[in-house]
């Protein structure tokens, strides 16, 4: 049998805000959309990188033998990374002693990762949790999450995914039978804006959605709130959602700008930044909730 | 107006006992005080101690100065310059120089260098409440009085009995005399003439309603406590104890129910102004004895009177049970996440073990009372000396790896002398590891009992003896084996630190072997100078208890298995056993700062770990693998108590989901044989702007270790830590 092979960026136990109950999520690397506002740079390229948190380095030069392709240099003024010669092969990341330097993208198979998975089972019975897997986007690597949503559910636990649903039909296939239930982004509707801020239009996605509705999964949807970017496409969202006919509910997330060091860590620049783009106040987010309550969606609070 | 009032009055109350009016012309000066009773304690030389403290006792509670504030309901208020108290300190004092000389010597090295202590402890005890609500002051004389007819034979029991009967008359003389006392002060007000009736009511017999309840609550603490001298560490199961009176008034139309929560806050009040160390604690809820739900409707009065007078003490307890209803446990969440932090949850199915593990009876056991933070004792049946000693594990586990030396005393501790090289395997060095935990539990106990030989001559207790139904019966006093269960206390704590230490030894010396004992020794007693690298590698690449690692989780399990064969059951001095406790409260800070650098990467004086916390920051996976690993020790081993301090960051318990998960959190922790639980729900942002700013965060509450404290009033370095602990819940 082929040995199936994810790259993921970390597993996070204690979970609350993923689905129903407390979670574990799993968050799987590369995404096919790249949001102007991502807060999770680190998971959108599907290979493996090192994030370098210079704040952090002691200069200690632990990670200069370690590396094999010279990427690292310790002299009198320093640690410099030099990116252009790293493979992204993790070895200094071990090395480091001074958590400065993260690995993202190990490659792992669902069997090596259950037990952190279901380390949790106790705490997932008591408040009706299980497992998510989020990224990146998982229907990217469809088969690796069949399989870990599969070996959860065999051991009795709830599965969700959060997707944005930009994929194929046959890799959501995939994965439906083994989830219980989809977390779906829906960012836009006009296809346009939404090519522009995500880099793809959203026709395949907005279809997904009404095949999952139309098969009956249970399903939540959530809508980034970004000021200036999306928060004009609330009302064409919402006569959308409206049309649906087995949605759970609706979350509004409203935007939030704590992901400056992560993208500098990478060398990855922040498309929001200098665009002035504000934490949305609380009356444009209940605004927004208050749009989507008019059209009849139960609106999701906490 | 005898309502409505609290508000008003608050502020001026709330100096009452830092700032008393003695009344001048209601009884003696203090000065004149003292020398009357310097006197007695001369007279009566060479008679027994007991006598001597009953008359004392009597002389003060007939002659004290008195201080009434009609605005307060709960006078309670002489002016006894902790006399009794401080003639007891002479007599522990003359006991160390003469009769314990010795036996001191002998530890003298192992108690400098906080290796180990044992001591007195006189207080962390309770009275019968029950028995106090239920018979007052005049029952409990009339129940002495029959035993004293019926049960006095040797010269001893006699004694104790006229000393005891003495000491409840002068009680009942003194409620009389603040009876007089406001009536006096007070003319014809409305209030004044309620708070006298009611008083007197106490003086001819047991109370017949919630105020006389309350007020008699707060005389006998003033009494045991202050006077008498034995610390009372918990006022009792106060949503049981007062709920027949809250009911009965209620139906009676006595009070209203507002007027009840008015008396609440006054009541609570008291104990905010009394500024008690470590904060006054009760507890509610538990099972009762018929294995029903001790949860009722003042159990959630209770909650919201303390949440609205916003202070960081009383310190509540709950006691947790399978049916406890969440509805309840609901409320004590929003409570908490609103920034009262004051309570504990205590697992009524792991303590009930716990008890009968070490011989108490099921049914003593169930009727148990949370002393001090986190110690259960049975309800008038035990005396726990909850504080008797301490161990420090990692002291242990560092003086090995010195040959015996303590490094901070220059002194041999213990009773290993081997070469730290000589240990073929890593099992053979935790053997003898083992051997210097047992050595330090031994000589904490030996001292606690060389103490406890001469209690009879130190510490007598008429008052608190009178409330426990076995002393009165035999005629003993509660300290010199009078209770039905006299026992003894010893907490060995680190235990963070010595599973880790233990692993970083296992790896580095046994399977790596790239250091010897020896080496990794003169590193740490050169407090890892030069050996940065080394001790990052520790922290970073070790396993670390409080993760889950299933490896390091059974040492520290073995690790307690052992401790507690070395204490619990073992006979103490007063005719009862010794119980292992495991936690650390600010011992962590004194018994660190004599504690040199250890292996688990911690340096030389910093704090040592946190009751059953992971070592700060080392619990890398979050809070349900850092649940995880500390219930994997089994605390049905553990009479005496510990508990985890949970750090929840504010968005990880937020709305409705995350009240899910705090229920999700408790219950697993409690169903997976945890035995108690605090959290603090913060984030590191508002710490930080507290640092800053305390002035506008003067009421921002933290749980410490045991009890609340306001952040700002902390030193900088408890402030630090916490913040470090607050971020790492945050990663």
């Amino acid at each position: 049998m082929k040995k199936i092979v994810g790259s993921i960026v970390n597993i996070k136990r204690f979970e609350i805000h993923d689905g129903d109950g407390l979670r574990t999520t799993l968050f799987v690397k590369g995404c096919p959309l790249q949001c102007r506002w991502c807060h999770n740079p680190e998971s959108i390229s599907p290979k493996s990188a090192l994030g370098y948190y210079a704040h952090k380095c002691i200069g200690c030069g632990n990670c200069v033998p370690a590396c094999p392709y010279g990427a690292h240099t310790v002299d009198k003024d320093g640690h410099i990374f030099h990116r252009d010669r790293c493979q992204a092969c993790g070895k200094c990341a071990e090395a480091c002693m001074a958590n400065a330097l993260l690995f993202y993208g190990q490659h792992v198979t669902p069997e090596e990762i259950l037990p952190q998975l279901t380390a949790d089972m106790a705490f997932y019975k008591n408040s009706g949790g299980g497992v998510t897997i989020s990224g990146g986007e998982p229907l990217l690597q469809s088969e690796f999450c069949a399989e870990v949503l599969r070996l959860l559910q065999a051991q009795g636990i709830n599965t969700a995914v959060d997707t944005c649903l930009f994929a194929s039909r046959e890799q959501l296939d995939c994965v439906i039978p083994y989830t219980n239930t989809f977390l779906v982004d829906v960012k836009a509707i006009d296809t346009e804006l939404h090519r522009a801020l995500t880099g793809q239009p959203n026709t395949r996605i907005l279809e997904n959605i009404r095949y999952l509705d139309a098969m009956g999964k249970d399903m939540e949807v959530r809508i980034p709130y970004v000021p200036g970017q999306n928060s004009g496409e609330i009302e064409k969202i919402a006569e959308f959602l409206s049309t649906l006919h087995c949605l759970k509910g609706v979350r509004v997330l409203p935007y939030h700008d704590l992901s400056g060091t992560k993208y500098a860590s990478l060398d990855m620049q922040y498309p929001l930044a200098g665009t002035d783009t504000p934490i949305p106040s609380t009356e444009a987010v209940e605004a927004a909730r208050d749009t989507l309550r008019a059209h009849g969606i139960k609106v999701l609070t906490k | 107006m005898i309502w409505g009032n609290f508000e008003k009055d608050r502020a001026d109350l709330s100096a009452q006992y830092s700032e008393p009016h003695w009344d001048e012309t209601s009884g003696m000066h203090a000065e004149d005080l003292r020398t009357a009773c310097l006197q007695i304690e001369r007279d009566t030389k060479g008679k027994s101690r007991m006598e001597t403290k009953s008359l004392i006792l009597d002389f003060i509670l007939r002659n004290a100065q008195l201080d009434v504030d009609l605005r307060d309901f709960f006078p309670d208020m002489l002016n006894h310059d902790r006399l009794p108290f401080r003639i007891r300190g002479r007599w522990i004092q003359d006991l160390r120089r003469n009769e314990l000389a010795e036996i001191l010597k002998t530890h003298e090295a192992g108690q400098n260098g906080f290796s180990y202590t044992g001591n007195t402890d006189l207080s962390h005890c309770s009275p019968d409440w029950d028995a106090v609500m239920q018979l007052g002051f005049t029952g409990l004389l009339e129940r002495v009085q029959k035993a004293h007819a019926a049960n006095s034979k040797t010269e001893e029991q006699e004694v104790f009995y006229t000393s005891t009967e003495r000491v409840l008359i002068g009680s009942i003389a003194i409620v009389g005399r603040l009876a007089d006392a406001v009536e006096a002060k007070g003319g014809g007000d409305e209030k004044a003439a309620l708070i006298a009736k009611s008083l007197r009511n106490l003086t001819v017999g047991a109370p017949q309603n919630i105020l006389e309840a309350m007020q008699l609550s707060m005389l006998f603490r003033m009494l045991q406590s202050a006077l008498e001298g034995e610390a009372i560490r918990s006022v009792g199961g106060l949503d049981r104890l007062f709920y027949p009176f809250y009911k009965k008034d209620i139906e009676n139309g006595t009070f209203t129910e507002a007027q009840i929560r008015e008396l609440f806050r006054y009541y609570f009040w008291k104990f905010y102004s009394m500024k008690v160390t470590a904060n006054m604690p009760f507890y509610l809820g538990g099972r009762l004895a018929d294995g029903s739900s001790g949860i009722n409707a003042l159990s959630y009065l209770i909650v919201e009177e303390y949440a609205a007078l916003d202070v960081d003490d009383p310190k509540i307890h709950i006691r947790w049970y399978d049916e406890i209803p969440q509805d309840f446990v609901s409320l004590v969440f929003t409570t908490i996440r609103n920034g009262r932090n004051s309570f504990m949850f205590i697992n009524d199915n792991v303590v009930e073990s716990a008890l009968v593990s070490i011989g108490e009876d099921p049914c003593d056991a169930r009727n148990y009372t949370v002393i001090g933070c986190y110690e259960p004792a049975a309800l008038g049946k035990e005396i726990p000396c909850t504080c008797a000693g301490r161990a420090n594990m990692v002291k242990a586990l560092l003086t090995v790896m010195n040959g015996g030396l303590d490094s901070y005393t220059g002194e041999r501790v213990g009773t290993v002398t081997a070469d730290p090289d000589s240990y073929a395997d890593f099992d053979a060095f935790f053997a003898a590891v083992k051997e210097q935990i047992a050595a330090f539990l031994k000589g904490s106990m030996d001292l606690i009992r060389a103490y406890e030989s001469y209690y009879p001559t130190i510490s007598q207790a008429p008052l608190l003896s009178s409330t426990f139904a076995d002393c009165v019966e035999r005629g003993v006093d509660a300290y010199a084996g009078g209770a039905k269960y006299n026992n003894s206390s010893v907490v060995a704590f680190s235990v963070a630190n010595t599973v880790d230490g233990l692993t970083a030894v296992k790896k580095l010396v046994y399977e790596e072997k790239r250091y010897t004992v020896s080496e990794l020794a003169d590193i740490l007693n050169r407090n890892w100078e030069g050996h940065e690298m080394l001790r990052r590698e520790i922290l970073k690449k070790h396993p670390k208890y409080g993760n889950g690692n299933p490896e390091v989780d059974h040492l520290a399990a073995e690790l307690v298995d052992f401790a507690a064969s070395c204490v619990n059951g073992q006979p103490n001095g007063r005719g009862g056993v010794f119980r292992l406790g495991l936690f650390s409260i600010d011992y962590r800070i004194t018994f660190g700062e004599r504690t040199g650098a250890t292996i688990d990467g911690r340096r030389s004086g910093e704090m040592l770990s946190k009751n059953m916390g992971a070592v700060t920051a080392m619990d890398k996976e979050g809070i349900t693998a850092l649940i995880q690993s500390v219930t994997t020790i089994d605390y049905k081993k553990v009479p005496d108590g510990t508990v985890l301090d949970a750090m929840l960051h504010t968005s990880a318990v937020e709305g409705e989901s995350g009240l899910c998960a705090m229920h999700a959190l408790l219950k697993t922790y409690m169903d997976c044989g945890g035995f108690a639980i605090q959290f603090n729900v913060l984030s590191p942002d508002v710490l930080y702007a507290a640092q800053r700013e305390p002035e506008k965060y003067a009421t921002l509450q933290v749980r410490l270790c045991g009890w609340n404290v306001y952040f700002t009033e902390l030193s900088r370095a408890e402030q630090d830590e916490l913040i470090k602990q607050c971020e790492n819940a945050s990663a």
